[in-house]
């Protein structure tokens, strides 16, 4: 509670400085035409559980989302300042109503007119494409290829509360120096501060049946201390290569069980202390990421590769996983005008059994991308990640209702051969004995979400 | 004796009258064997010249927009179906001039809103595939996708992808059919036939004006050879002293009867685009 609200206080101070900044400024250049652009939206989603839950949990859920995008532009050599706010309330999940500055950056890109090659080269083309750019405030940063999940992806905390699937990030304050050339960009970002994952409340479903509590750091800077990472992209024709290395507090937690002394009340028997006896507090390490993703094109197939080394956190040594497959896409299939993807992804983590709660050790992920091209914009996405104990189905579709209007559906079916832990403890005990139960708790969460979202 | 000589000088008719004909029928063949020659020769040389003919008007057309540099305009585009159903969009595209390779154009999806922030980068090769990007605001993320196969429709338009980029004059194989009218003007009648095999098109036919060069209407013929679509463009307006645009274009779709509608405004030339606006590499930075 303690760390959010740290985080929260360090986000708000952001926050208030650029603005502060953004008014100071547009006092001063009131000659120039600015202009802001607002772009609000709101989503109304519904949820639905067929499967009865742990007590006090609910099968069915409302969910109210709030987003802003904005842009100020101060004047027409200056890049904007951006902004994007995400605020959620959630009918039933305390912890999933929150409030996140997604992002909230200005770039400094330097103008090469000085540069002497410009004064007898007229032309664009004979311009050096080198460049730099300077880029601060609180950003996302997308990396990775792959479809069925996103390990590339470190830079950002998952704001995993939003959605399973990982592709909900959180905003993170950086400092992000770019260099481009004509195939290829080299990129250095500081990283003060650190967000943490987001998990469901008691009542939220998609949980783990135990309680989480309060984060750990390995660090004695704790939230504060300062991370960095180097990123090298670089082109060859057909090809896409990037290499990154990560220094710093791991965006994935290790957990740590605290069995409080039982007292005399958490003796007694009732639901409630079912759930909050045992407690698995995340703790965030120091470590080290080393990423190296990998796309080929060949016709109407792409090749995949993400490869992810960590250092190790908690009890892990050096590891290592891989997503890597292929995606194809019958453009205009069967003459229907309807672009119609194949997708094949191997999913592997050397840890085995042992790979934390959110790593396939060894899977595969089929799935099948629908575009319609009609006047709607449908587009679909089946799929299915498989390993030996379980199938994970999910289904995405996205189809424009009116022009300001858009219905999005997720689903997704979990099944597994393993049995269904009754309580926190029986999950426990059983992961004690055999790992690979680690989301065997899953079974009772097939949910069925619909969401509604208004563009003004 | 008499009867032999006679006999002799009957044989010697027939063998003669024999021969004669023979001759007479080998020659025949010959002649006409060597007219057909001449004739499929004329026509062959006809045919090359039809060709060059073709290919110098379509280097002749491209030629108009030599040094254009870089050009920016806002497109509406109207999808409208065969029950008279309507839908929008709004791209904003700007396009750079490259002088050793295909052009390079940013297309931002401005509405319907739920897309809006999505962009597709292309950069077009003259002998090659092209190579495309598109960056996906809600990920934040920018996907090299393949653009191997041009012949998809674009945004659920009428228009294919192979449509909407700048054509290179070696896209295509020309030849000339004939002097036309169009809008009341003497106009040329191309046939171009796309190189890519990957083409929607196995053929099409395209009206330019003899005076500027500008395409009034192509015909798209499909892999079977029957028509497909027609193209039409209009209200052209002259823009920077030279580059001649179309306020509208219309394609139709003769077997779906299904139409778009693209309106063109805010043309503007020379803007001073760099390749640095064109970069896959900072393909996000663009997208405000």
């Amino acid at each position: 509670m303690l760390n959010r609200s740290i985080v929260s206080t360090l986000l708000l101070r952001v926050f208030l400085i650029i603005l502060c900044s953004v008014a100071c400024l547009t006092s001063e250049v009131s000659a120039y035409e600015q202009n802001t652009l607002w772009d609000p939206e709101l989503g109304v989603e519904l949820s639905y559980f067929p499967d009865t839950g742990y007590p006090e949990q609910k099968n069915s859920n409302i969910s109210l989302r709030w987003q802003l995008e904005a842009q100020h532009t101060f004047t027409e050599s200056t890049s904007p300042l951006r902004l994007d706010l995400f605020a959620r309330y959630d009918a039933v999940d305390k912890k999933r109503t929150h409030w996140d500055i997604r992002e909230l950056s200005w770039d400094y890109q330097p103008s090469n007119i000085w540069q002497p090659s410009n004064l007898w080269q007229p032309s664009n083309q004979s311009q050096s494409a080198d460049q730099w750019l300077l880029r601060a405030g609180v950003l996302q940063q997308f990396w990775g290829v792959t479809e069925s999940r996103h390990l590339l992806a470190v830079l950002n905390q998952t704001d995993l509360i939003e959605n399973i699937d990982g592709e909900d990030k959180l905003g993170q304050p950086m400092l992000n120096l770019a260099y481009f050339y004509t195939t290829g960009a080299i990129n250095g970002y500081m990283l003060p501060g650190f967000r943490e994952r987001t998990y469901p409340g008691r009542k939220g479903r998609l949980r783990m049946p135990v309680k989480i509590g309060d984060a750990r750091y390995q660090s004695g800077a704790g939230q504060k201390h300062i991370d960095w990472a180097l990123r090298w992209q670089h082109t060859v024709d057909q090809l896409d290569l990037a290499l990154f290395h990560f220094h710093g507090t791991s965006r994935d937690p290790w957990f740590a069980l605290e069995t409080p002394q039982p007292t005399l009340s958490s003796l007694s028997h009732n639901d409630k202390h079912a759930y909050y006896s045992p407690e698995l507090q995340p703790v965030y390490d120091i470590t080290d990421l080393t990423g190296l993703e990998v796309q080929y094109l060949w016709q109407n197939w792409a090749f995949k590769l993400e490869l992810l080394s960590d250092s190790g956190i908690g009890q892990w040594d050096r590891n290592t996983a891989v997503t890597t497959g292929f995606e194809y896409t019958a453009v205009n299939a069967f003459n229907t005008g309807i672009d119609m993807g194949l997708l094949v992804e191997w999913l592997f983590d050397d840890r085995g059994n042992d790979a934390p709660i959110d790593r396939v050790h060894d899977g595969w992920f089929l799935g099948t991308r629908w575009t319609m091209n009609n006047f709607a914009s449908t587009q679909a996405l089946l799929g299915v990640i498989i390993d030996e104990n379980s199938k994970n189905w999910s289904l995405e579709v996205e189809h424009r209702l009116a022009p300001n209007m858009l219905l999005t559906i997720e689903s997704r079916w979990f099944s597994h051969q393993q049995h269904m832990p009754q309580s926190g403890w029986d999950w426990l005990n059983t992961l004690n004995q055999d790992p690979s139960h680690k989301l065997s708790f899953l079974q009772q969460e097939d949910y069925f979400r619909a969401e509604i979202s208004w563009y003004f | 004796m008499h009867l032999i000589r006679k006999a002799s000088y009957q044989q010697a008719i027939y063998w003669l009258t024999l021969s004669l004909t023979v001759l007479a029928s080998s020659l025949t063949v010959s002649i006409s064997a060597l007219a057909a020659t001449a004739t499929s020769e004329q026509a062959t040389q006809a045919l090359t010249e039809a060709k060059q003919r073709g290919y110098e008007i379509a280097r002749l057309a491209d030629m108009q927009d030599l040094g254009y540099s870089d050009m920016q305009v806002n497109v509406k585009m109207i999808l409208l179906d065969a029950m008279g159903r309507r839908a929008e969009r709004s791209l904003a595209v700007s396009t750079l001039e490259m002088t050793k390779d295909g052009d390079r154009s940013l297309t931002l999806f401005l509405s319907p809103r739920d897309q809006k922030g999505t962009a597709l980068l292309t950069h077009a090769h003259p002998q090659a595939s092209d190579d495309q990007w598109l960056y996906l605001p809600a990920l934040r993320r920018v996907k090299r996708i393949t653009a191997h196969d041009r012949s998809g429709p674009f945004v659920g338009s009428e228009f294919a992808y192979e449509d909407m980029i700048r054509q290179e004059v070696d896209d295509y194989s020309y030849r000339l059919l004939k002097s036309a009218q169009i809008e009341g003007k003497p106009a040329w009648l191309l046939e171009r036939t796309p190189k890519d095999a990957h083409s929607g098109y196995s053929k099409q036919h395209v009206w330019l004006d003899k005076q500027a060069y500008r395409i009034w209407r192509i015909d798209f013929y499909d892999r079977k050879h029957s028509l497909l679509k027609t193209l039409f463009f209009e209200d052209y307006q002259q823009y920077a002293n030279a580059y001649w645009r179309p306020l509208r274009s219309i394609m139709e779709n003769h077997q779906t009867g299904k139409k778009t509608i693209l309106e063109y405004s805010g043309y503007h030339f020379k803007n001073g685009l760099t390749t640095t606006q064109f970069s896959q590499y900072q393909l996000r930075n663009q997208t405000h």
